[in-house]
């Protein structure tokens, strides 16, 4: 068996860091040619989010936009972010087999069917401007925000949050941007929490799995729950429950920690670190073990330390003489007994 | 071809603004020529624009907005440019609409002057209207702004 480990605050690395330097990139997908100068753009963002700086850079250029002829364009989103990139074209590459079903949606639904048949992809990208959690936060809202002046345009068929997989209709896309532009963080839109098994006879064993998908993008990491007892609902309902403390509430994870994911009413979920590439993850992981999990942490990832961690030395030999060992010893070795 | 701000006008106001927005270009460009000042001019449209077809859902504050951008419009690209635009965008029905609406905004004092008509005639002739068809819809418009019929 491995050597506990020892508790440590989570820092990205490998995927992790790779997507939180990654831009927030959102597809648009419109029904039809689009033209516009970029001040356009720029005037309608002021317009509809005028919570956020667009300032008029000089180094942006105002050219002429075209989905078709000119489909390449920039906004100067201040210094709030990296200037947002705007590009069209035709993506090939959009796995809607995998799409639909993970959005709950089928080739017939009327915004399935709208969004295959539009075919002008536009793609707004915006880089943070570093990987502290503010920075990528601010990064997500301006995309979203851009996405929105796009999705509120009558040739608008809907959206896709690349990082997260989500597809969102024009309205979901316009009401996201408005919510994270009075200062909440819409996780539940920004990211997709999605069920999944760890073992072929989990369904039948009335075990439950979920995980985010798209929290990295924030993160560095994705967050999971393996093998519950508890009902689907309940799983991504304490995933999203969780995922929010971290995004909001300043949470820290530590390898072989508690974390109720309800509050202190709710059962204690160990907290465990499953790294990149461990059980097949593409990035890193932090799972919650229920208490009654099946997913058998310990053996799987290795044991951990109980949530206080053992004391050193001298605390050894306080306790040693505190419990009165050290008396009792020394009367058995007292002189004159026998 | 789509234009950003003209759909979020649309997305804004209503299917109907690009309609109510060519057409009181060409109300405008008429009324400029009969003598009437920009903005006399194009006070009058707004004011007379009518249920105009595809116009229905549209309230006030969008005909106004619909007006103001029709005479920025023209202040700023020109009167072929803007013609030639809502030209391309009309249909037969719209087209009735713009010059009945222009009709009656410079028979506002009364008959067409001179110069209105010789704008009036080439507009009509190129939105597919032809002669006979112009002098019906003059006797219209003379009609309705006897009986001082506007938009209510």
């Amino acid at each position: 068996m491995s050597a506990p480990r020892q508790w440590t605050a989570h820092r990205p690395r490998g995927e992790g860091a790779r997507r939180l330097a990654a831009p927030f990139r959102i597809l648009v997908l419109l029904e039809d040619r689009l033209t516009l100068r970029l001040h356009e753009l720029r005037d309608a963002l002021q317009e509809d989010f005028p919570q956020m700086d667009w300032p008029d850079d000089p180094a942006v250029p105002d050219l002429h936009f075209d989905t078709v002829d000119a489909p390449v364009g920039v906004v100067s989103c201040g210094r709030a972010a990296a200037p947002a990139a705007i590009t069209a074209h035709r993506r090939s590459d959009i796995a809607w087999a995998e799409l639909l079903p993970r959005n709950r949606l089928t080739p017939v639904d009327r915004l399935a069917r709208r969004l295959a048949a539009a075919h002008t992809h536009l793609e707004i990208a915006v880089t943070s401007r570093g990987p502290t959690l503010a920075d990528r936060l601010e990064a997500a809202r301006r995309a979203t925000a851009i996405a929105a002046v796009f999705a509120d345009l009558p040739i608008a068929a809907g959206a896709i949050q690349l990082w997260s997989d989500r597809v969102l209709s024009p309205q979901q896309t316009i009401d996201l941007a408005a919510s994270a532009a009075a200062g909440e963080v819409p996780l539940l839109d920004w990211t997709l929490p999605l069920l999944f098994d760890h073992d072929p006879t989990d369904e039948e064993a009335g075990l439950s799995s979920g995980t985010t998908v798209g929290l990295s993008a924030l993160l560095g990491y994705e967050l999971e729950l393996r093998q519950s007892p508890e009902p689907p609902g309940l799983v991504i309902a304490a995933i999203m429950s969780v995922a929010q403390e971290l995004v909001t509430g300043g949470v820290v994870f530590r390898d072989g920690g508690e974390i109720a994911p309800f509050g202190s009413d709710a059962a204690m979920h160990r907290t465990r670190l499953v790294p990149e590439g461990v059980l097949g993850n593409d990035t890193d992981r932090w799972s919650l073990v229920h208490p009654e999990s099946a997913f058998d942490d310990q053996t799987i990832l290795g044991r951990t330390l109980p949530e206080s961690p053992e004391r050193g030395f001298m605390g050894r030999a306080m306790d040693f003489l505190t419990e009165g060992r050290l008396s009792r010893l020394a009367s058995r070795s007292a002189p004159g007994r026998i | 071809m789509p234009q950003f701000t003209d759909l979020r006008a649309v997305s804004r106001h209503g299917p109907g603004f690009l309609t109510a927005r060519d057409v009181m270009s060409v109300a405008m460009i008429v009324a400029d020529a009969d003598g009437r000042s920009g903005e006399d001019g194009a006070e009058r449209v707004i004011e007379t624009l009518g249920a105009l077809p595809g116009l229905e859902g549209l309230d006030r504050d969008a005909i106004r907005v619909a007006g103001q951008q029709a005479s920025e419009g023209i202040a700023r690209k020109g009167v072929e440019a803007v013609f030639s635009d809502a030209a391309e965008r009309m249909d037969a029905r719209t087209a009735n609409a713009a010059i009945l609406l222009a009709c009656r905004v410079a028979m506002t004092d009364g008959e067409i002057s001179a110069d209105g008509d010789a704008v009036l005639r080439p507009m009509a002739r190129r939105l597919g209207i032809g002669r006979s068809r112009l002098e019906a819809i003059r006797v219209l418009a003379a009609r309705r702004e006897a009986h001082g019929e506007t938009r209510s």
